[in-house]
């Protein structure tokens, strides 16, 4: 008994939860004060006092946002699984590390998560904002209110009003245990799901969220600029912000990717899953509002465009926090949470953005406020033509958030819509020509002038970087054979627009770098298109199983055969490797498959010997885990995945007898591992190896011709009846552990049974993978976020 | 009209076109055993539960890309289920399959599976005989 222990533990969630309650109230005492500094403008001295204090206020705030998320993290490296979130996310045995991602891989912690970063981007605000500091952080903290209403798990009249991580398990869960025994405290915690436990879930999600939380501040700028009516002034303080916004949240989705690509499953860095879908889609958007804002700011089109697409970002962020946390997107998706009951509530939220910021939008536009050009602006003209790529990346979000929706349009409208079951080719098939017009765009856009361009000088400037690609696709085109019409257009365009980009930089901008953002971003994104088109388009599956049974029509059974069973010890050819599994290895969490891959040469001699080891992260409560490996080299990755192999109860693998029975008439049949039997004739008195047979004695023989890859030759098991006590008489074919017996005779049928039994190498199912040129994806992504990190640098020094 | 309205509205169209000739084509469709039993070999996306008693047969020494199972839909109509793909881990425990495929005769024909995998408080009865008092 721990008196004293007790008293601590309940301490940390008493603090907790006091701080969640600070911070709700300082949140919304900030926003009503900032609101009011806003409406009060004109009173100076007046104003400046609210400021002051709602900025007080707004930091309290933060730090309390902070306090909750150390009070939870010691709650978490305490093991105190008296507390549900404790218990739900995380275990005794779980490394420091991934208390961390223990943090935030539920609900509240994720939510908290996004607070924390709205809670610095705020206070960054307080010192930077200047004027814009009252209303932009009305807007801040007014999210930072609603959110924080989701950690608050209080119950106004039975409405139970956003969900603790501080809440004790004898609190909220009805069970048994708990009437007996209110102290009663879990002796261990369930664990993290075995898929978080990757380095890049320490990482991953505070980047994508504090993309999230910078979302909001392009869009808190926009409102903003239109509820103060001030339509040209909001333009150089959002420009850097969107251009955090767009690098951060684009490192965070890329970040979810690399995660993928290592730590799950599918064999691939993208999967078109709702939850990918509803971060790349904000990203998107924000693309396309950067792309019209500069437009507005040198030629002063497409400004009710911005509005649109900085505010519909951030809905968007808004909306995939919905789906993914209302548990809408239960049979569409694996990654969404369960519903908590929180459905209503996040509606709400995305009700108190969308209302305000539609009404302000349609009433500055109705009343003509919104500044706009009377006359049309020139085909020549590069506004028009950004205008026109930013609807592109529209199309594309629309595209993908459609269907993404599904779920939630068949609840509105009672519908059945289901995705296609081939979802990531019916994506790749549409996206593909926006990623086709988007690298076309992005090569050309640039050389035309605002206002007015001399077309026929612009072609003339363009024809090399043209006639350049034009040669290296159709170079690339026949040494992948991408004999495909959009596969051969994206190359092109991809091409040119790394050709016309670089051109751009040194022959336009002089090669000073720190003015070229823009066109390195171009470059890293058509690098990184090329990367995903050649690895994805010419990705291999080494692991073809060439031994699977054709199902007949329907069934395209060897599109699908991409598992493969390797026996231990027993070569199998895979593409130009020679693939063998040598035994496992453990650890007290893990068990090693060791898997060497011997690269031939033409004449069948071995060029390159290397082991992959493929594991299993065992967890008997959540279920066992596998874990690929990928072996890296600056060409090509070859991806391994353990798709499945037989383990004991402990973990370690099991050997492993097969018995199958079959009943056969002359000339079936019997397959078995590696070999097969037809049986070619009935024996009414076969003869018993060893064995003198008596008068009255049965021997039913069964002659069988045995098939196996080296060898064939005949079997002839025996059943044997003497004095109505019947015997069977296995056929042995030690060589392959295989035996047949016949354990029943059907005269009438002329059948008979046959008893296969086989014992097993250890063995294991797995999949190989190749990504040739992946990493010009990851290349492309680095590249892509240094531009944008240049622009943000610039547009900053700019604002100085 | 501006010249990019017209832009926008011809992109609206194209989008609705797009999104429209989807639906009428490709798509699958939530529906259940009976009534995709009706439509024989179009694709449809059934919902329903594992039939743990009769078990799963996957026999991966033979094809280790083919398992097959008993399903039962929200109507309470079971079927046999045939997938083209190796048995994924966990399936004992899922409390929900979403199956996309079509039916063949009697048997389901599936290309693609999801599993719906329990809360993690079921185990919580066996848990609490573990658990440590104060």
């Amino acid at each position: 008994m721990n008196i004293h222990a007790i008293g601590q533990h309940v301490l940390f969630g008493k603090a907790g939860h006091f701080l969640i309650i600070l911070s709700f109230v300082t949140s919304l005492a900030a926003c009503i004060s900032y609101f009011i500094a806003t409406i009060q403008r004109d009173n100076l001295s007046k104003s400046f006092l609210w400021i002051s204090f709602a900025r007080k206020l707004y930091i309290l705030h933060a730090v309390s946002v902070f306090g909750i998320m150390v009070s939870l993290l010691l709650l978490i490296h305490g093991h105190f699984f008296e507390y549900k979130y404790v218990w739900e996310h995380t275990s005794k045995s779980l490394p420091t590390y991934y208390q961390f991602s223990a943090m935030w891989s539920g609900q509240e912690g994720s939510t908290l998560l996004w607070m924390f970063w709205h809670g610095v981007l705020g206070c960054v605000l307080i010192f930077k904002a200047k004027d814009w500091e009252s209303p932009v952080l009305t807007i801040v903290a007014l999210a930072q209110v609603l959110l924080g209403s989701m950690l608050l798990g209080i119950y106004i009249f039975n409405y139970k009003l956003g969900s603790s991580p501080f809440a004790l398990m004898r609190d909220t869960m009805d069970i048994p245990i708990f009437k007996m025994n209110p102290d009663w405290i879990p002796e261990d915690g369930t664990g993290l799901n075995p898929s978080l436990q990757n380095y890049w879930m320490v990482i991953h999600p505070p980047t994508l969220f504090l993309g999230f939380a910078s979302c909001t501040i392009p869009a808190a700028f926009a409102i903003a600029s239109l509820w103060q009516r001030k339509f040209t002034e909001w333009v150089k303080p959002v420009l850097p912000w969107s251009l955090f916004a767009l690098m951060i949240l684009g490192t965070g989705v890329l970040m979810g990717g690399a995660w993928a690509y290592e730590a799950l499953s599918f064999g691939g860095f993208w999967a078109w899953d709702p939850v990918e879908n509803a971060s790349l889609v904000p990203w998107l958007i924000l693309a396309a509002g950067i792309h019209t804002l500069m437009a507005y700011k040198h030629s002063g089109y497409s400004l009710h465009a911005t509005y649109i697409f900085f505010i519909g970002a951030f809905l968007m962020v808004m909306y995939s926090s919905f789906l993914t946390k209302s548990g809408i997107l239960g049979d569409a998706s694996v990654h969404s949470f369960t519903d908590m009951g929180m459905s209503a509530q996040l509606v709400i939220t995305i009700l108190a953005f969308l209302i305000p910021a539609v009404y302000l939008f349609a009433d500055r536009t109705f009343k003509k406020q919104i500044p706009s050009k009377t006359e049309e602006e020139k085909l020549s003209s590069r506004e028009f033509w950004l205008f026109i790529g930013s609807l592109v990346f529209i199309f594309s979000a629309v595209h993908i958030i459609v269907l993404t929706s599904f779920p939630v349009i068949n609840k509105i409208f009672h519908t059945k819509l289901a995705p296609p079951s081939d979802i990531k080719h019916h994506y790749n098939s549409v996206q593909i020509w926006m990623a086709v017009l988007v690298a076309l765009g992005s090569a050309v856009t640039q050389f035309f002038k605002y206002k007015i361009t001399d077309i026929k000088k612009m072609a003339i400037q363009l024809s090399v970087a043209f006639f350049i690609s034009a040669a290296l696709t159709i170079a690339i085109v026949i040494t992948f054979n991408l004999y495909q019409l959009d596969y051969i257009l994206l190359t092109f365009c991809a091409l040119f627009s790394i050709a016309a980009n670089a051109q751009y930089i040194f022959q336009v901008l002089k090669g000073k770098f720190k003015i070229s953002g823009g066109s390195v971003s171009h470059i890293g994104f058509a690098v990184m298109l090329l990367g995903i088109l050649i690895s994805q388009g010419k990705q291999e599956v080494l692991s073809i199983n060439q031994y699977g049974i054709d199902y007949g029509k329907g069934f395209t059974s060897k599109e699908s055969a991409e598992n493969v069973l390797l026996y231990k010890n027993e070569p199998a050819n895979m593409g130009r490797y020679r693939v063998t599994y040598l035994g496992d290895s453990f650890t007290t969490r893990n068990i090693y498959f060791n898997v060497r891959y011997e690269e031939l040469n033409k004449k069948g001699r071995i060029e390159n010997t290397f082991i992959l080891r493929p594991n299993i992260l065992l967890n008997s409560k959540m279920g066992n885990n596998p874990v690929p490996s990928t072996r890296k080299t600056v060409f090509s990755d070859l991806y391994t995945h353990i798709t499945s192999a037989p383990l004991k109860e402990d973990g370690s693998q099991a050997d492993s007898v097969v018995q199958d029975t079959y009943t056969v008439k002359i000339g079936d049949t019997i397959p078995a591992s590696r070999c097969m039997v037809v049986l070619e004739q009935i024996d009414p008195d076969a003869p018993i190896e060893g064995f003198q047979k008596q008068h009255k004695d049965i021997a039913i023989g069964g002659r069988m011709k045995f098939i196996s890859m080296d060898t064939t030759y005949y079997i002839e098991p025996v059943y044997f009846v003497r004095d109505v006590v019947a015997t069977s008489i296995p056929a042995k074919v030690e060589a392959n552990k295989v035996s047949f017996s016949i354990i029943k005779i059907l005269p009438e049928e002329n059948k008979m049974q046959i008893l296969v039994e086989q014992k097993l190498n250890k063995f294991i199912i797995m999949k190989a993978i190749s990504f040739p040129f992946i990493n010009l994806l990851w290349l492309g992504c680095l590249i892509m976020i240094s531009g944008i990190l240049l622009s943000l640098l610039k547009r900053k020094a700019d604002n100085k | 009209m501006k010249r990019t309205h017209i832009i926008a509205l011809v992109f609206v169209a194209v989008l609705v076109a797009t999104l429209t000739v989807m639906l009428g084509k490709g798509f699958s469709r939530y529906e259940n055993f009976e009534s995709s039993y009706a439509r024989q070999g179009k694709e449809f996306t059934v919902v329903g539960l594992l039939n743990k008693d009769k078990g799963i047969e996957y026999n991966p020494t033979k094809d280790p890309n083919r398992f097959s199972m008993y399903v039962q839909d929200d109507q309470k109509v079971e079927k046999l289920v045939v997938v083209l793909k190796a048995k994924p881990r966990d399936i004992e425990r899922s409390e929900k399959i979403v199956v996309t495929g079509k039916m063949n005769g009697d048997v389901f024909e599936a290309n693609d599976i999801l599993l719906k995998c329990p809360s993690k408080y079921k185990n919580r009865e066996k848990e609490s005989n573990g658990g440590r008092t104060i």
